[in-house]
């Protein structure tokens, strides 16, 4: 027998390097998954910040007459809220799960730039900061998270403009979004040449998992949009201190071109809010009901379809603007267009679990829930859609029903959804699933008692964005009712926090692969080594973690693809 | 043997055939070897906070004092100059 002589060396002691100690690793870091558990804990501390406004803006609505606070601040308030959900939260922690979970997916062992993905997540905190701190300034953006010109033009100076916003609050708000633009548009390439590039031998594009899929549209669709706000931003600046005119009407500028900007680039931003989570609702509902994905070809090219077709729809946004009736016509058109390939997605989720062997954990209810809350919103949608319809309830709380079944059913329930799933591949401990059935529970009570009366009090002629109303319009019950609901679901949200960070601490053990899966990322330890995988895998179907623990029945056996 | 285990984590890295037997740093893995960890994982750097940090600080310069933007530029030009010449 071979022996070998094994040599003690001594052991060498020196000073640790800041990369080495806890804090300097996650400072220094440029693993993916460090970084992408950073962008999610950071999004939810926003989140958090975001439901707060929320619930004060509910306060001072709850009764008529409400002098909860002064006007000044529930114009800040509101103006916060949309931003921070929309910038600091729903995008940041897409683009967390994303960041962790994609190179996983595609048997990858880092995304392509790490240096520029954490530049990407620190310019997040750092441009979250910078424009909460506005608060500290008491000159929190005040003008609505749209930022309509000629209500946002003036800066301090007032030079040739009426002061609406004299102070530096929309500054905030314009360089805050440019900050936050340069953070998405970093991540958006990475991801772009990530999944180009990286992906694991035999994975084509056609076995690329559903996630991936939708995070690449989700990421082309900010290259493309983002540039319309950085313009739109750039020039309110211009015209706020250097004296230009762009949106001006007396100076021959034109405030419908600010609009045209923005929307440009925000209705493709609500598709980056809300693809991410028919990805998410695509990896779990096969799961959960032991079946591929029905569809998969149609589901991720109905994804393609509406990453183009976002391009062609921004001015639903304007109806009420005088827009010529031709052109009033084609988006009509075209936003009624857009609601084909979504209903396609919709139709394959029904016809995956249908049949299946259905397990309700918590992430499959919140999928489930997700449907259910974004087939509503997706409704809503489309009477949006019809023109006469708009001229009545547009800029009432019909569009904050909509808005809020789609954000909040819809991205938010995936949200949900994906961190009951992924948690124990993060974490190595599962989350406790008595409290995240609660949580679900109160949360989606809560989101339909909050968000549909606004169905009503839209009809009922109420304005979005309104200080207070008075005690004979008719609007008080409801706006009581939605006042309760928002509590609700700020209680589900607390059941979420204690149940995260006791199962932090105490969780049950999850092991590699907790839900018996089917893709790549339960092909590696919870959490996942610094390298991911220790031999990079060899991929033959859309299920090669499925292929691999059931050979006798594997994909690639059975199916062409 | 360093030299051979950067190899086999470089060559692991870029998705070749990993080795399939051999000694690793004095040990013997059946299914395959764990790849040289500083080889296959990403190199710490404290240039992508310096770099966001320093575009914050412009920013909060032209909201405030023309000083601060102009520290906050020149840090722009340090972090991005660094981040340039990292031995990676």
């Amino acid at each position: 027998m071979a022996t070998r002589t094994v040599v003690e060396r001594p052991a060498l002691v020196r000073q640790k390097r800041f990369s080495e100690t806890y804090l300097g690793q996650w400072i220094t870091t440029t693993d993916h998954k460090k970084i992408g558990i950073m962008y999610m804990v950071t999004a939810f501390f926003f989140f958090v910040v975001g439901g707060l406004e929320a619930l004060l803006i509910r306060t001072q609505l709850a009764l008529p007459d409400g002098k909860v606070l002064d006007p000044e601040t529930y114009n800040q308030i509101f103006t916060m809220h949309g931003t921070t959900m929309i910038f600091l939260f729903v995008m940041p922690m897409f683009t967390g799960l994303g960041n962790y979970v994609v190179p996983l997916m595609i048997g990858a062992r880092d995304m392509a730039f790490p240096r520029l993905n954490a530049f990407g997540y620190w310019v997040v905190l750092f441009g979250g900061l910078f424009l909460q701190s506005s608060f500290l300034f008491g000159a929190a953006p005040n003008g609505g998270w749209f930022a309509y010109a000629p209500l946002t033009e003036c800066g301090v100076q007032g030079v040739n403009c009426f002061p609406s916003t004299p102070a530096m609050n929309m500054d905030f708000w314009a360089l805050g979004v440019l900050l936050l633009g340069v953070s998405s548009i970093s991540g958006a390439l990475n991801f772009v040449v990530t999944i180009f590039k990286l992906r694991a031998p035999g994975m084509t594009i056609n076995r690329m998992p559903l996630f991936v899929w939708m995070t690449l549209v989700t990421s082309f669709l900010l290259l493309f949009a983002l540039p319309s706000l950085t313009a739109a931003a750039g020039l309110l600046l211009l015209d706020r201190h250097l004296g230009t005119h762009f949106y001006q009407a007396a100076f021959n500028g034109d405030p419908v071109l600010w609009q045209h900007l923005f929307w440009s680039f925000g209705h493709p931003e609500v598709y980056i809010l809300i693809l991410p989570a028919f990805g998410i609702a695509s990896e779990i509902l096969p799961v959960f009901s032991r079946k591929p994905i029905f569809g998969y070809t149609f589901v991720a090219w109905s994804g393609v379809a509406i990453g183009f077709l976002s391009f062609t729809v921004w001015a639903h946004h304007m109806f009420a603007v005088g827009l010529p009736v031709v052109a009033q016509a084609f988006f009509a058109t075209s936003t009624t267009l857009i609601a084909i390939p979504t209903a396609v997605k919709i139709f394959n989720w029904l016809a995956t679990i249908y049949g299946g062997k259905l397990s309700f954990k918590t992430p499959m209810l919140f999928a489930l829930g997700f449907v259910a809350m974004f087939l509503i919103g997706g409704l809503n949608g489309v009477a949006l859609a019809i023109v006469p319809v708009d001229y009545q309830v547009t800029d009432s709380y019909f569009v904050i029903a909509h808005l809020h079944y789609v954000l909040f059913g819809g991205a938010v329930f995936a949200i949900f959804a994906a961190i009951f799933y992924w948690f124990p591949k993060m974490s190595g401990r599962m989350l406790n699933e008595r409290l995240g059935q609660l949580q679900f529970w109160l949360m989606l009570i809560g989101v339909n008692v909050t968000f549909f009366p606004m169905h009503i009090l839209g009809q009922l002629g109420m304005p979005r964005r309104i200080y207070t109303y008075a005690a004979d319009v008719g609007w008080n019950e409801l706006n009581l009712l939605e006042t309760i609901g928002a509590f609700i679901i700020a209680v589900a949200v607390l059941v979420f926090m204690v149940n995260f960070v006791v199962s932090l601490r105490r969780g049950e053990v999850a092991g590699a692969d907790p839900w018996d899966a089917f893709t790549l990322e339960w092909d590696t330890t919870s959490p996942p080594e610094p390298y991911n995988f220790k031999t990079l895998p060899v991929v033959r179907s859309r299920r090669p973690f499925y292929d691999k623990k059931n050979p006798e029945t594997a994909d690639w056996k059975v199916a062409t693809h | 043997m360093a030299n051979e285990e950067e190899q086999e984590g470089a060559q692991t890295r870029q998705g070749g055939s990993p080795a399939s037997s051999g000694a690793a740093g004095g040990g013997q893995a059946a299914e395959g070897r764990a790849p040289v960890v500083a080889a296959a994982t990403g190199h710490a750097s404290f240039w992508p906070v310096v770099l966001a940090f320093a575009i914050a600080v412009v920013c909060f310069g032209l909201v405030t004092v023309p000083l601060v933007m102009a520290l906050g530029a020149l840090l722009i030009v340090v972090a991005a100059v660094g981040w340039g010449l990292e031995r990676l």
